[in-house]
């Protein structure tokens, strides 16, 4: 069977035309083509637009205040929260390891994060059903099958960074900040990474994640971008069979680059973890 | 006479507003307020929901669902927004509560002519920027690329649902989504740039 020519669904995937087969293929591939993330934001920015071509209806007079009622009762997420809820970014510091840290606390660390995340993410997201499910009682059943199968997906994360088969890298230029940790579980080649001290990318630009094998060109593994506090914590899909000796973070034009075009910020190579 | 600070754009906005920040909040609902309530209305009909679909949006950015990767601010509230009305519109049609033979809405459909500014100078100048460039980009599709468009956008249709709705072969349907989006997309501005 020939491989799907992805470009052309983007515009059916922005507006969610795709059935559910279609989303789901698209999206795995959407992980791994930097290329064909950025199109999905073009085309999530033309969507966008689209709202300026409906009849113009004004908001409610009170509106305003209730949004703003609602928000000063509703609690904001934690750092640690919108750091993996919205990909890379959160607004408070998170606290560096002291220099030449042991892996152990790094990596205990790291899955302690995914558990308070996935638990605090899950949580969330089952009150926002709870509501919906009030006033929308038949959504109540697919909503649930949604939760169950995010859980499942979260413990099945945590058992990946949990496995014999991990690696760990520290990147960093000279020693000095701004660093990150990755973590490769190289059975299911699932990265974890965490980055600090690494100001956020200026406008039009964006931090992008390389693996490189021996002798060969840097593999992309997508980009992200630091929040204000100069903390990322995301979760990534290595190329399958992809098997490499060095991770680097460059920086690039937003949507990313095929190769790197500037020197790498950070570089690092693996240790077995023990 | 002093001139007036520039205004801080939506990604600072929103940046404050991840840290509490009430006023943040009142600004950038009065940029996009009334893009996202025109959206709801039209896909969800009714007022209380449109008002709750809006909420929500503005809530989930209080949270810090926002960050740079995903995009403007703008596009990020209106993802939201469309999510949430599409959630509305899909539990309506599970409980059979949709119109006469449980068929959605035919949506309005989108209004090519540019009108009503809206408030404040700043603002106003930003909206009608964006309806200038969706209004004449759109003009440059055709009907049935509109059509098609259309129906995915506001109803939330599948392309084998707006196939089977309009009668017409699944192939024509994903070529019209496919070319009108790529045509869109290709006579967009830098939609992300300015307040946006």
């Amino acid at each position: 069977m020939s491989e799907p020519r992805w470009n052309e669904m983007v515009g059916a995937y922005v507006l969610g035309g795709l059935e559910a087969d279609e989303r789901r293929a698209f999206e795995e591939r959407l992980h791994q083509d930097v290329e064909l993330q950025a199109e999905v934001a073009r085309h999530h920015e033309v969507v966008a637009g689209l709202a300026h071509a409906l009849p113009t209806v004004q908001p409610p007079a009170g509106l305003k205040q209730r949004v703003l009622d609602a928000a000063r009762s509703t609690p904001q997420k934690t750092p640690a929260l919108q750091a993996m809820d919205g990909g890379a970014d959160a607004s408070k510091p998170t606290r560096r390891p002291a220099s030449a840290p042991s892996l152990l606390p790094w990596f205990a660390a790291a899955a302690a994060l995914v558990v308070a995340v996935g638990l605090g993410v899950l949580m969330q997201q089952a009150e926002d059903r709870r509501q919906v499910a009030e006033r929308e009682l038949a959504t109540t059943e697919a909503a649930v099958a949604e939760l169950e199968t995010e859980l499942a997906e979260r413990d099945s994360l945590l058992a990946t960074f949990l496995g014999p088969d991990v690696r760990t890298a520290s990147l960093s230029a000279t020693g000095q900040p701004p660093s990150a940790r990755l973590f490769w579980n190289t059975s299911t080649a699932t990265l974890l990474v965490a980055a600090f001290d690494l100001p956020p990318a200026e406008k039009g630009r964006t931090y992008q994640l390389w693996g490189i094998p021996e002798g060969e060109n840097p593999v992309s593994l997508g980009t992200f971008q630091t929040g204000p506090d100069g903390t990322a914590v995301f979760r990534r899909q290595a190329p399958e069979g992809l098997d490499f000796q060095l991770g680097a973070v460059s920086e690039e034009p937003a949507g990313g680059s095929p190769q790197p075009t500037t020197t790498p910020i950070l570089v690092g190579s693996w240790t077995q973890a023990q | 006479m002093a001139s007036r600070p520039p205004e801080p754009d939506d990604a600072t906005l929103a940046s404050r507003v991840r840290s509490g920040d009430e006023d943040a909040l009142a600004r950038l609902y009065d940029r996009h307020s009334e893009a996202l309530h025109s959206l709801a209305i039209s896909m969800v009909k009714e007022p209380a929901d449109a008002e709750e679909v809006v909420t929500d949006a503005f809530l989930k950015l209080w949270q810090g669902g926002w960050s740079a990767e995903r995009g403007s601010v703008g596009a990020y509230l209106h993802v939201v927004a469309r999510s949430r009305a599409l959630d509305l519109i899909r539990a309506r049609k599970r409980r059979g509560r949709a119109e006469e033979g449980g068929a959605r809405q035919e949506p309005s459909g989108f209004a090519l002519p540019v009108s009503n500014p809206g408030p404040g100078p700043e603002e106003a100048a930003h909206r009608t920027d964006r309806r200038d460039w969706i209004g004449a980009a759109l003009g440059q599709l055709s009907e049935a690329q509109r059509t098609a468009i259309s129906l995915a956008y506001l109803s939330g249709m599948t392309q084998r649902e707006i196939a089977e709705h309009l009668s017409e072969p699944l192939g024509t349907v994903k070529t019209r989504i496919r070319d009108g989006m790529h045509r869109l997309r290709d006579l967009a501005p830098t939609l992300s740039g300015g307040a946006g």
